[in-house]
C-alpha cells in the first residue's frame, strides 16, 4: 500500500496529468483506507477552488495608475517611431 | 482596428489579468506594455476572427510565461529543488505517514464566501518562498504541461515537480488551518 507521502505526491501528479490505471487504483485504495488522507484531499481541493477565486479578484488597486499609463503610452509611441 | 486606442480600451483589463497572475504591480505594468508592443508589431497577423481583447489576452499569456521564465533564471540562489533534501521534510514520519494529525475543518465551503478568508489565504501565499509561490500560481492559472512547467521553473524532473507542488499545498493547507479554520 502507498504511504501518505506517496499518495499526496501521486495526487499532485493526478492534478496535472492522467495517471496510469494501476496508479489510480493504488491511490483510490489508499484514500479509502486512510482517514487523514481523505480529509487532506478534501482540504486541498477546497484550496484549489479558493485559488481560482482569489486569482480572479486581484488585490488592491486594480486599474493602471496614471503614471504607468502615461509611461506605456510614451514607450509605445517611441517604439512606433523607430519603425 | 485602432492600435492607439488599445491602451485606453483594454489597458485596465489587461492589467487586472496580469496582476492576478503575477501578483506584482510593476511586473504587471511591464507585461501590459510588452503585450501592447508585441501586438503593435503583429497587428497584420490579427485575423479578426476573435475580439481584439481575446487576441491581446492571447499575446499576454505568452508574455506572462516569459516573465516567469526570466525570473526563475534570476532567482537561482533560491532554487526550488534545494528544499527537496529529506531533512527539510517535516510533513511525514520515517514511514511516510502524516507526522501530525490532519485536523478537520468545520463548514469549509462557507469560507469561500468570506472576503476575510481570502485575505488570510493571500497572506499564506505571500508567505511562501518566492519561487514556490510563482510555481504554484503558474500551475493553477495555466494549462501548461508538467514538462513545460519544469522547463520554465528550472526543475530537473517531473517527479521533483510533484514533490514540490505537494509540499507547497501542504504548507498552504497548514497556514490556512492555523490562521483560519483552527485559529485560536
Amino acid at each position: 500500500m502507498l504511504s501518505c507521502k506517496q499518495a499526496s505526491e501521486l495526487s499532485a501528479r493526478a492534478k496535472c496529468e492522467k495517471l496510469s490505471f494501476s496508479d489510480r487504483i493504488k491511490l483510490k485504495y489508499h484514500m479509502v483506507m486512510c482517514k487523514g488522507c481523505q480529509t487532506y484531499h478534501q482540504q486541498v481541493n477546497l484550496l484549489q477552488q479558493a485559488t481560482a477565486k482569489l486569482l480572479n479578484k486581484p488585490a488592491g488597486c486594480d486599474t493602471l495608475c496614471k503614471e504607468a499609463r502615461e509611461r506605456i503610452k510614451q514607450n509605445l509611441k517611441s517604439d512606433k517611431s523607430k519603425d | 482596428m485602432d492600435p492607439s486606442s488599445w491602451l485606453d480600451d483594454y489597458g485596465d483589463e489587461l492589467y487586472r489579468y496580469a496582476l492576478a497572475r503575477l501578483r506584482d504591480k510593476s511586473a504587471a505594468e511591464d507585461v501590459v506594455q510588452e503585450t501592447l508592443l508585441a501586438a503593435l508589431k503583429a497587428q497584420e497577423n490579427f485575423r479578426g476572427d476573435s475580439a481584439v481583447k481575446t487576441w491581446l489576452i492571447g499575446i499576454m499569456k505568452f508574455k506572462i510565461i516569459d516573465f516567469y521564465r526570466k525570473s526563475a533564471r534570476e532567482i537561482q540562489s533560491e532554487s526550488l529543488e534545494h528544499t527537496l533534501s529529506s531533512s527539510e521534510d517535516n510533513d511525514f514520519d520515517e514511514n511516510g505517514r502524516w507526522a501530525t494529525t490532519v485536523n478537520s475543518w468545520s463548514d469549509p465551503d462557507s469560507a469561500l464566501h468570506q472576503d476575510q478568508f481570502f485575505a488570510v489565504y493571500q497572506s499564506c501565499i505571500d508567505a511562501l518562498p518566492k519561487n514556490q509561490a510563482k510555481l504554484f500560481v503558474l500551475n493553477e492559472t495555466s494549462d501548461l504541461s508538467s514538462e513545460e512547467l519544469c522547463k520554465i521553473m528550472n526543475i530537473s524532473t517531473t517527479n521533483n515537480l510533484w514533490v514540490i507542488l505537494s509540499r507547497t499545498r501542504k504548507r498552504l493547507r497548514d497556514c490556512i488551518d492555523k490562521n483560519w479554520f483552527n485559529a485560536e
